[in-house]
């Protein structure tokens, strides 16, 4: 059940957000996945030095754990940010936060399953552009909605 | 001179004639026995009177020959006299006496003489021999003792004409002083003196008087005495505290005119000789600093004029600042200064402030953009969003 956000989310200055800096917001999101995906990778080839360091070489993964590692770790990135304060590392620099309809911060299972649509479907963003709402297909799918929210506390 | 035989005298050795056999006994004790003997001897003496009578007339006749004798010889007259020769012998005063006397032709005096020469010729030896025996059977000491006045004789005695006479230089000539100091045990001799006696007795004061302190000092080489004195044996023999303990320093120092000696002295040439650095590396300044009131002190001073008389810029080129830095440790108050700043605070309130105004402004741009784009949308599509920004 989703947690009841602490203070009204539904003003003037909490109106929907708009293509631009949810793209933005996506864009940094992003990077900070490539960045834990090094970090992964960092400390993969870390242990491998420590434990065989007279046959070291750097790993060297193939695209297809490339990516999937990538998705995953996008998947998990969003799923425990948006459940724990809904905002990612982007959404917070932005001034972005996801909620239910209800204005509300979503659950782990609604967290979860929006983060997998947005991580296979990321086109779907781009119906923000020709929604009134400025709701992405994700959001009209999961019945959720990204407002500004420049506080940061939630 | 006519010979009286029936009288019974006799002369004694001072010409006064006394009673032999008829004196009556002093003493009534010695009795019968005593008148016996005493008429015995007169009997004696009155029958050997014409033997007595004989023996004069032979001496008379045998002085008168001799007498003679000795004028017509003179190596008899050597044997009688029992002298030397007169004729090699150096005459003396009496000698020449005697000769004045024989000048003067008296007859009578030198028949006396030759009857005396005679006696002496015949009785010298039995009188040498009986004075010997009594002499060896009297003890003169103790007959000189008890029958002379030694303290009349000393009285008479001129004890000042006797010393002048005594040859003091030649009896201590003939005294050997090393071996007689050697014999004598000065310690027991000392031990013997009571010195606090003879101390109280003497007048120290007319000893002084006396002494020419002057001519005793002018005489001294006080530095080949100074070389002798072990300073250091007898500085260490000294008990300093009870020295100190029995020194009466406020009598001494009452009694000094201070501002006389002060005045005789060359302060400047003193200071001059003076390690100041010693003395104050030595100084125990704590203590001192403790007692000194030093708001009294800076109370008092005229800081303000003193600060306007320095001139800082001298001093200031003086200092040696590397060496001062050197020895403050820099590390350490700035590791509290900047515990005391809070730095990281500071660095993150600021830090904090910018990133939030850049946030701002992204934000701020991003729903300006987000805005654009609707309006734009808005119009392609001929619709009113009531969401955007310009729908308010």
């Amino acid at each position: 059940m989703p947690e009841a956000a602490p203070r009204a989310l539904s003003g003037p200055e909490h109106r929907p957000a708009g293509i631009v800096t949810r793209v933005a917001a996506m864009g940094v999101d992003i990077a900070m996945v490539v960045v834990l995906g090094s970090i992964i990778y960092a400390a993969v080839a870390g242990a491998r030095l420590i434990w065989t360091p007279t046959s070291f070489t750097w790993p060297t993964p193939s695209f297809g754990v490339i990516t999937v590692t990538e998705l995953g770790l996008a998947v998990l990135y969003l799923t425990a940010s948006w459940a724990m304060t809904g905002r990612s590392y982007g959404s917070s620099l932005l001034g972005l936060r996801l909620l239910t309809f209800r204005r509300r911060i979503p659950g782990w299972p609604l967290a979860f399953v929006r983060a997998v649509f947005c991580v296979f479907f990321p086109i779907g963003l781009f119906w923000v552009v020709l929604s009134p709402a400025r709701r992405s297909l994700q959001d009209v799918v999961l019945r959720t909605v990204v407002v500004y929210d420049w506080h940061r506390a939630a | 001179m006519p010979i009286v035989p029936s009288k019974e005298v006799c002369v004694s050795a001072d010409n006064e004639p006394a009673p032999l056999f008829l004196v009556p006994a002093a003493d009534d004790d010695h009795g019968l026995l005593g008148t016996a003997v005493h008429f015995a001897v007169g009997t004696a003496w009155w029958v050997t009177g014409p033997v007595r009578l004989g023996g004069r007339l032979a001496a008379r006749t045998a002085e008168a020959v001799l007498s003679d004798a000795r004028k017509r010889s003179g190596w008899l007259q050597g044997i009688t006299s029992g002298k030397p020769d007169r004729g090699t012998s150096t005459p003396t005063k009496d000698s020449q006496t005697q000769r004045s006397g024989a000048a003067a032709g008296k007859t009578g005096s030198a028949r006396v003489s030759s009857i005396d020469l005679t006696i002496q010729a015949l009785l010298r030896p039995l009188i040498t021999r009986v004075v010997d025996t009594a002499l060896a059977e009297l003890d003169l000491t103790e007959i000189i003792l008890e029958n002379v006045d030694l303290d009349a004789v000393a009285a008479k005695l001129d004890v000042e004409a006797v010393i002048k006479r005594v040859d003091l230089d030649g009896v201590v000539a003939t005294v050997d002083l090393d071996a007689a100091v050697d014999r004598v045990d000065l310690d027991r001799i000392v031990s013997r003196i009571d010195v606090d006696s003879i101390v109280a007795g003497v007048d120290i004061a007319a000893v002084i008087d006396r002494v020419d302190v002057d001519s005793i000092v002018a005489g001294v080489d006080i530095a080949a005495v100074i070389d002798r004195v072990d300073v250091d044996s007898i500085v260490a023999g000294v008990d300093i505290g009870a020295v100190i303990d029995r020194v009466d320093v406020d009598a001494i120092v009452r009694r000094v005119d201070l501002d006389a000696a002060v005045s005789t002295v060359d302060l400047a040439a003193i200071v001059g000789r003076l390690d100041l650095n010693e003395i104050a590396d030595s100084l125990q300044l704590d203590p001192l600093v403790a007692k000194v009131n030093l708001e009294a002190v800076v109370d008092r001073l005229d800081i303000a004029g003193v600060v306007a008389k320095v001139d800082p810029d001298p001093i200031v080129a003086r200092v040696n600042f590397d060496a001062a830095l050197s020895q403050i440790d820099l590390i350490g108050i700035a590791q509290k200064i900047v515990d005391g700043i809070d730095l990281p605070g500071i660095i993150r309130d600021s830090t904090g402030s910018l990133a939030s105004e850049a946030v701002q402004g992204v934000r701020a741009q991003g729903q300006h953009a987000d805005d654009a784009v609707g309006q734009l949308v808005g119009r392609v599509f001929r619709r009113r969003a009531a969401i955007d920004g310009n729908s308010t």
